[in-house]
C-alpha cells in the first residue's frame, strides 16, 4: 500500500496527493502529522481557557490538580466545552439561515436585483406554518412578512421558535417537561456564552440541557429555515444526475470552483457561467467554455438545484488546485481552510472571498450582497476568463475521469417519487423490505482515511436493506464510490433492492448540505406523525463518520434530541468526565431515547445501527 | 547511549510529556481508554515551577553509578544491561523510601502500580517503546524541543559548536536562547517581580 | 591479581560487584559466615511483618558468578597475616590474597538482660527473625526508639501484633532527630497503635508460663510472647584488630579506604570514616553507605585510585501514614542555624540546619521529592546558594536548586 494509499480511498485524492508532493504543496495530512501526537487534554476536554485566571486543566491520572483555578472540577469543564462547541456549531448554521432571511427580506423589499422567488408554492406553505395571512398578497408581499416572522425566531419575542412544531406531539411534550424548548435561535446561543461564562451554570447535567436546547435552536431553528428559504429562493431540488470527483476538472475549459456553504454567492456565479458573453469571451481567450464544479457544502447546495458537477469534499479541496486546471475559486464561508491561499500561489488559480464574515490570507476579497452579487459574480468569472492564459501547462494534472451521481432528493421530491405521500416507505418499512433509514453525515477528518468510514458504513447498511440518506461531503464519498446511482441497487439487500428498482433510485440518496440535515429530521418527524409514535420508536439512527466540525456536534445533538441514536466515528472530546463520557453513551437513552455511541470502525458501527434498528422495528412489532 | 536531553530553557508547561507518559505506562496505551482503567498509570516526568515561574522539566537521568541503585535494599532498581537503562522492579520493591533518600534529581515517586502494589515509580525512557523503535512518548509529544532523545555527548558538542561558532563571529549572545516565548516568559517575570515587591 | 572480600553483605557484596563490572576477569574468593545466599539483613523487619517471603530476600543470584569468582559459605576468618598477605579460615584453610577487603559488618548491641531463653532476641540476622517467628504470637515488645527498632514494630504491626516500645530517652530517633521532628514520628506511631513508653527501660525478664514479663525501670510489668532489642550496632573489628591493623571506633581507613596495612581495604559498618556533617571519623552504619563504600573500596583496589568524601548518617522511614526523609545531624550547636516550618494542612515538615551556608543536617517529613537533593549537598559538603528560610518554606523548589540559569 502507498503512503497516498493510507490516506484516501479515492483514486483522484491519492494521485493529486503524489503530485501535491512533487510541487511542494504542503496538505492538511503533513499538518495533522505534524501536530501528531496531538493534546491529550484537549482530547479528554478537559483545558479549559475560558477565563484568564486560567488556562487550567484537570489530570486525569489523578496526581496533578482536580480542580480549575476557579474550582470547576472535569465534569464541569467538559460540559462547558462541549455547549460552547454546541454553540458555535448552532450559530454557524443560523448566521448561513439568516443571510438567507435577509435575502429573503430584501426580494420582499425588491431590492435584490438577479434572486427571486422560485418556489412560490413551498413559500405559501412554509407562511402557512408561521400563521401568515397570505390572502391577497404576491409572492414578494408573502416573503417580506415571511422574513420578518423568522427574524423574529431568532429575536426573544416568542416563547418558542415556530418551527419547532413539525416535531410529533409526544416529542414537544417532553422537551417542554426537560424544558428544553428552543425559544430564539440566537437567544439560545448567547445564553449557552452566558451559562459558560465563569460563575454561571455549574451543574454539568444544566448546562448539557441547555446545550441540547442549543442545538434544538439550530436543527428546528437556523439550519430548517436555512434549507427552507434556500429551496423558496432557488428552487426545491428534482432528482437528476450529475457527477463528482476531480474529473469534473475540465483541462479545456476555464475551471471556476465555489467552496463554502452558503448558494446565496454560488447561485450568482452560476448565472455568470452560463452568460452567452461571458462564454464567448472564454472562447476568444483559447478555451472551450467555462466549467463551474462545486467544493464542499456550497456544492452541494448547487448539485441538488441545478445538477452542477462536484469536485470534491472537505479533504479534496486543497488538491483541487494541485489539478492545475482551476482558475479561480469562489469561497464564501465554514470549512474553508486557511490554507487555501497558500496552495493557490503554488499555481495560477485566483482566490475569492466574497463574505465580510470570512476572509483569508492570499486571497482578493470581493463583497457580495443582495444588491451587488450580480455584477460582483460577473466581475469574478471575467477576472477568471482571463486568468485562463496564465496557466501553466505542465503543472496540468487532472487524474481520473468523473463519476456519475444522482441528486436533488429534498423531502418534496422523496415525496413526489413515492407518488405523492410516505405512505409507501412506511408500509415497505412495515413489510420488512426497507428495515429502517439511517442519516449518513458529516465531514471529512484526517484522522480516518479519507471516505473509507462514509463508504464502508454505507455498503454495510445498504446489504441490510438499510435506506441511507447523505448530506454534507458524505455525497462526494458515496457518490465517488458510484453508490448514488439507481445501478447501486445491486449492492443493497433483496429488499432494498426491488424498492429502488420500482423507484428508479440509488438506496443512497442524497439530501442536500450539511444545512440540509434539517431534510432528515422533516422526514423523521413527518414519518413518526404518519405512524403517530415518538421519533424514538422510529428504526432510524444517524452517523457521523468523518466528522471534525463543531456543526456536527451540533447536529448530533439535535438529532439525539430528536430521539434518534447517533453514531460517531471520531470521539468527541468529552471522556475527561466520566459522567458526562456515561450521559452520552447511555444515560441519555433514560432522557431522549436515544444516546450516543462512538466507533471509529465502520463494520462495527454498521452493526451497532443494524442492531438498534431491529431493536427498534421489535418494538413496534415489526419483523426484524 | 541515547537517552532524553532535557533543556529546560524551551519548556512552555504545557505538561503534554505528562499526560504522554501516563499513556504510554497504561494498560490500555489510549488517551482514551488509560483515564478509565482501575489502576491509573502515573507520569514519570515531573515539571517543576521556579521561583519565576519557569517551568522546569525534570526526570530520571539514569545516573552512571545510580545513587538510588545503591541504595536500594532489595536490589529492586537495577541497570538494564543492554540499554543501560535504571528500571525498577515493582515486585521487589519494599517501598521503603531509600532511593527518594538518595535521589538528588528528586524524580523519584511512589504509587500504585497496575499489579496493585505500592512501589517506587519512575522514567524507564520508554523502555518497551524504545524496543519497538520507537522515541520515549515525552519526547514524541514535547513540540518545543524541550526534550530530545539524543546521545548526550552529541548534544554537548552541538551546543559547544554552536557558542564557538558564535564566539568566532563576535555575537555574544544569540536572542533564541532566551527561549521561543520571550513575550510571555518577560510578562510573567515583571508579573512575578511585582508581586514580590507588593509582598 | 587476587582479591578476597571477607564478609558478604551490603559492602562486600557491592565490592564484589564493582570488581566484576570493571574487571570481569578479576579472581575474587568471597568469605561468608552465612549458610545463606546473600541477603538484605534490613529486610528482616519485612519479612517479620510477612510484607516479602524469605526468598525474596535474596539479593545475589550466586549461580550467576563467572567461575574466576570463589564464594565460601559458612567459614569464618581466624586471622589475617599481614606479611605474608594471607588469611587462615576457621577450617584451617589458607588463603593467600594480593588485596584484601574487610567487610565484617556490625553484631547487634546486646543488654546484659539479654537472654534467647527468656525470648529476648535481637534482629540482626535471618536466624534471629526465625526465632522472633517461631515464638511470637500476637504481642511484642520492642526495646529501643531508633531507626531499627521503629521499622521493627511497623513490620509486626503488619502481622496484627500488639507492640509496645521502651524508649529510654524523652523520645524516639533522639540520637539523629530533633525533638520537634521526633514528635510527629511519635504520634503517628501511636496513631497506628504502637504502645510507647519513652524514658523507660527494661529492669528486669522473667518468663510467667507462656509470656515474658518485662519489668521496667519506672516499675510497670509488661507480658508479651517476645521482646526485640534494637539498641544499635557495634563493629566487628576483632579480627582486623588481631592482626594489627588499627582501630579507633572501626577500622581506621585512609580516603581510599585503605587501612594502616598496606592492600588491605575496609568498607561498611565495621569501617571508620570521615562523617562530613559531623566533621569527625565516624561510622554511619548503614546500608547504602556500606554500599557506596564497597563500590569505592573496589576502585581503589582496582588501582583507580579514587578518594572517598566521606559520609553522613541517613535514613528513610516510610509507612502508611507518612514518609520521613532525614540526614547529618540536626542538634543544636555552636555555628549552626536550624531551620524549620511545619504545614499542617499539608501534613508536611521541613527542617533544616545550616553551618556557613552549608547545609549539615535535614529532616524532611512527607516531602520526598525535595529531599534527595538536600541529603547529597550535606554528603558532599556544597553550599546552599540560597536562603534556608525559602526552602524549609517551601518556596524554592528544586527547580529552582536545579535549574542552570
Amino acid at each position: 500500500m502507498s503512503e497516498y494509499e493510507k490516506l484516501s480511498i479515492c483514486k483522484d485524492a491519492q494521485l493529486t496527493l503524489r503530485k501535491a508532493r512533487e510541487d511542494g504543496v504542503e496538505t492538511v495530512w503533513d499538518r495533522f502529522k505534524k501536530q501528531e501526537p496531538q493534546c491529550g487534554y484537549c482530547e479528554l476536554g478537559v483545558s479549559c481557557r475560558i477565563c484568564v485566571m486560567g488556562p487550567c486543566r484537570i489530570d486525569p491520572f489523578g496526581e496533578g490538580p482536580q480542580y480549575g483555578v476557579c474550582g470547576a472540577d472535569a465534569d464541569i469543564i467538559v460540559a462547558r466545552n462541549l455547549a460552547r462547541m454546541i454553540a458555535a456549531g448552532a450559530a454557524s448554521h443560523s448566521d448561513h439561515g439568516r443571510d438567507l432571511v435577509e435575502v429573503l427580506h430584501k426580494i420582499g423589499e425588491g431590492a435584490a436585483p438577479g434572486y427571486t422567488i422560485r418556489d412560490a408554492d413551498k413559500l405559501k406553505r412554509v407562511a402557512a406554518e408561521y400563521g401568515i395571512d397570505t390572502a391577497g398578497l404576491g409572492n414578494e408581499g408573502i416573503a417580506k412578512l415571511l422574513a420578518e416572522a423568522m427574524m423574529e425566531d431568532y429575536g426573544m419575542k416568542k416563547e418558542q421558535i415556530t418551527l419547532i412544531n413539525r416535531a410529533p406531539k409526544q416529542r414537544i411534550e417532553l422537551w417542554k417537561k426537560l424544558k428544553v424548548i428552543p425559544r430564539g435561535i440566537d437567544r439560545e446561543t448567547s445564553e449557552t456564552m452566558h451559562r459558560t461564562h465563569m460563575g454561571v451554570d455549574n451543574e454539568y447535567v444544566s448546562i448539557l440541557l441547555h446545550a441540547v436546547r442549543n442545538s434544538l435552536s439550530d436543527g428546528y431553528g437556523g439550519s430548517m429555515i436555512g434549507t427552507e428559504l434556500s429551496d423558496i429562493i432557488f428552487g426545491t431540488p428534482k432528482p437528476g444526475f450529475s457527477e463528482v470527483n476531480l474529473g469534473v476538472l475540465k483541462e479545456d475549459y476555464v475551471n471556476i470552483l465555489v467552496h463554502g456553504h452558503s448558494p446565496v454567492v454560488s447561485e450568482m456565479i452560476g448565472v455568470a457561467v452560463d452568460d452567452k458573453e461571458m462564454i464567448e469571451l472564454s472562447k476568444s481567450r483559447g478555451a472551450k467554455g467555462i466549467n463551474l464544479a462545486g467544493l464542499c457544502c456550497t456544492g452541494n447546495e448547487i448539485m441538488m438545484r441545478k445538477k452542477i458537477p462536484m469536485a470534491g469534499n472537505h479533504l479534496m479541496t486543497e488538491l483541487t488546485m494541485v489539478t492545475g486546471v482551476v482558475e479561480s475559486m469562489i469561497v464564501d464561508y465554514q470549512c474553508i481552510m486557511p490554507s487555501l491561499g497558500q496552495v493557490a500561489q503554488c499555481y495560477h488559480t485566483k482566490m475569492y472571498t466574497t463574505s465580510d464574515k470570512a476572509k483569508f490570507p492570499f486571497m482578493e476579497h470581493v463583497e457580495f450582497t443582495p444588491v451587488n452579487a450580480r455584477e460582483q459574480a460577473f466581475r469574478i468569472v471575467k477576472e477568471s476568463v482571463e486568468n485562463f492564459s496564465r496557466r501553466n501547462k505542465d503543472k496540468v494534472y487532472v487524474p481520473t475521469a468523473p463519476v456519475r451521481n444522482m441528486t436533488g432528493f429534498s423531502v418534496e421530491a422523496i415525496v413526489g417519487a413515492l407518488g405523492g405521500s410516505l405512505t409507501p416507505l412506511i408500509d415497505a418499512i412495515k413489510a420488512g423490505k426497507i428495515k429502517g433509514a439511517v442519516g449518513v453525515v458529516g465531514c471529512n477528518n484526517p484522522k480516518i482515511k479519507q471516505d473509507s468510514g462514509h463508504v464502508e458504513l454505507i455498503k454495510r447498511l445498504i446489504a441490510n436493506d438499510i435506506l441511507v440518506l447523505t448530506t454534507g461531503c458524505v455525497n462526494v464519498a458515496a457518490g465517488k464510490a458510484g453508490l448514488q446511482v439507481p445501478e447501486a441497487k445491486e449492492m443493497a439487500g433483496p429488499g432494498l433492492k426491488e424498492v429502488c428498482g420500482l423507484l428508479n433510485i440509488p438506496p443512497s440518496l442524497h439530501l442536500g448540505s450539511c444545512v440540509d440535515n434539517s431534510r432528515i429530521i422533516v422526514i423523521a418527524c413527518a414519518l413518526a406523525n404518519a405512524i403517530g409514535v415518538d421519533i424514538d420508536k422510529l428504526p432510524l439512527a444517524g452517523a457521523a463518520p468523518e466528522w471534525y466540525s463543531e456543526k456536527a456536534a451540533t447536529i448530533a445533538f439535535y438529532a439525539m434530541a430528536s430521539g434518534i441514536f447517533t453514531v460517531l466515528g471520531v470521539m468527541p472530546p468529552i471522556m475527561g468526565s466520566k459522567k458526562v463520557a456515561e450521559l452520552a453513551t447511555s444515560g441519555l437513552n433514560d432522557v431522549f431515547g436515544a444516546c450516543f455511541a462512538v466507533e471509529p470502525d465502520p463494520v462495527k458501527a454498521a452493526q451497532l445501527i443494524t442492531n438498534h434498528i431491529m431493536e427498534k422495528r421489535k418494538g413496534l412489532g415489526l419483523d426484524v | 547511549m541515547k537517552v532524553v536531553v532535557v533543556k529546560p530553557e524551551r519548556c512552555v508547561g504545557c505538561l503534554q510529556c505528562r499526560f504522554a507518559c501516563s499513556v504510554a505506562h497504561s494498560i490500555s496505551g489510549s488517551p482514551y481508554a488509560a483515564p478509565y482503567e482501575a489502576v491509573l498509570s502515573k507520569p514519570r516526568i515531573h515539571i517543576g515551577l521556579t521561583k519565576d515561574k519557569d517551568a522546569f522539566p525534570n526526570k530520571c537521568r539514569h545516573c552512571d553509578p545510580a545513587p538510588c541503585e545503591m541504595a536500594c535494599l532489595p536490589k529492586a532498581i537495577f541497570r538494564e544491561p543492554s540499554s543501560g537503562m535504571v528500571l525498577i522492579n515493582p515486585d521487589r520493591c519494599i517501598n521503603c523510601g531509600m532511593c527518594a533518600m538518595a535521589c538528588p534529581f528528586g524524580v523519584v515517586r511512589y504509587h500504585v502500580y497496575s499489579s496493585n502494589k505500592t512501589a517506587a515509580h519512575k522514567c524507564d525512557q520508554c523502555i518497551a517503546r524504545q524496543k519497538e523503535g520507537r522515541v520515549p512518548a515525552c519526547v514524541e509529544v514535547c513540540k518545543v524541543g524541550a526534550l530530545l532523545f539524543d546521545d548526550y555527548n552529541k548534544v554537548m558538542d552541538r551546543a559547544t559548536d554552536e557558542i564557538s561558532s558564535l564566539v568566532y563571529l563576535g555575537i555574544r549572545s544569540k536572542e533564541q536562547e532566551k527561549g521561543p516565548y520571550q513575550s510571555l516568559t518577560a510578562y510573567k517575570h515583571r508579573l512575578e517581580e511585582l508581586r514580590r515587591k507588593q509582598a | 591479581m587476587d582479591a578476597v572480600i571477607i564478609g558478604l553483605s551490603a559492602a562486600g557484596l557491592s565490592c564484589l560487584d564493582a570488581l566484576l563490572k570493571f574487571s570481569p576477569q578479576v579472581k575474587v574468593t568471597a568469605i561468608s559466615e552465612e549458610k545463606y545466599s546473600p541477603y538484605c539483613r534490613c529486610m528482616l523487619t519485612h519479612y517479620l511483618g510477612r510484607i516479602v517471603r524469605e526468598e525474596q530476600m535474596i539479593i545475589k543470584d550466586i549461580s550467576a558468578c563467572p567461575p574466576n569468582v570463589n564464594l565460601l559459605f559458612g567459614e569464618k576468618v581466624e586471622t589475617i597475616d599481614l606479611l605474608k598477605k594471607s588469611l587462615t579460615l576457621s577450617s584451617g584453610k589458607k588463603i593467600s590474597y594480593d588485596k584484601l577487603l574487610i567487610a565484617t559488618g556490625a553484631n547487634a548491641v546486646k543488654p546484659d538482660y539479654y537472654d534467647e531463653k527468656k525470648r529476648t532476641f535481637t534482629l540482626r540476622y535471618m536466624d534471629d527473625a526465625r526465632k522472633v517467628e517461631q515464638h511470637i504470637k500476637d504481642s511484642a515488645v520492642v526495646l529501643g526508639g531508633g531507626f531499627v527498632g521503629i521499622k521493627a514494630a511497623y513490620g509486626l504491626l503488619e502481622r496484627n501484633v500488639k507492640v509496645e516500645m521502651i524508649v529510654s530517652s524523652p523520645y524516639p530517633l533522639s540520637l539523629v532527630l530533633d525533638e520537634k521532628t521526633a514528635r510527629f514520628v511519635e504520634k503517628d506511631m501511636r496513631d497506628a497503635g504502637i504502645v510507647i513508653r519513652t524514658q523507660d527501660d527494661i529492669a528486669e525478664i522473667n518468663m510467667k508460663k507462656e509470656s515474658v514479663a518485662v519489668s521496667l525501670k519506672s516499675g510497670i510489668e509488661v507480658y508479651s510472647d517476645v521482646v526485640v532489642v534494637g539498641k544499635g550496632v557495634k563493629p566487628r573489628v576483632d579480627v582486623a584488630r588481631k592482626s594489627g591493623i588499627k582501630i579507633d571506633l572501626g577500622i581506621m581507613v585512609n580516603e581510599f579506604l585503605e587501612t594502616s596495612a598496606e592492600g588491605v581495604y575496609a568498607a561498611g559498618d565495621c569501617c571508620e570514616t570521615m562523617d562530613v556533617a559531623r566533621k569527625v571519623p565516624w561510622i554511619n552504619a548503614i546500608w547504602p553507605v556500606a554500599v557506596e563504600q564497597g563500590y569505592f573500596a573496589a576502585l581503589n583496589i582496582l588501582g583507580a585510585n579514587t578518594p572517598y568524601a566521606g559520609s553522613i548518617g541517613m535514613n528513610s522511614l516510610k509507612t502508611h501514614s507518612f514518609h520521613l526523609i532525614s540526614g547529618g545531624v540536626l542538634k543544636e550547636e555552636e555555628g549552626v542555624v536550624l531551620y524549620e516550618k511545619h504545614f499542617p494542612h499539608l501534613k508536611q515538615f521541613r527542617k533544616l540546619a545550616v553551618r556557613d551556608n552549608v547545609p549539615v543536617g535535614m529532616a524532611f517529613y512527607n516531602c520526598p521529592e525535595d529531599a534527595g537533593l538536600y541529603i547529597n549537598l550535606i554528603k558532599k559538603g556544597m553550599p546552599l546558594n540560597a536562603d534556608p528560610v525559602k526552602i524549609v518554606n517551601g518556596e524554592l523548589s528544586i527547580a529552582d536548586m536545579l535549574r542552570p540559569f
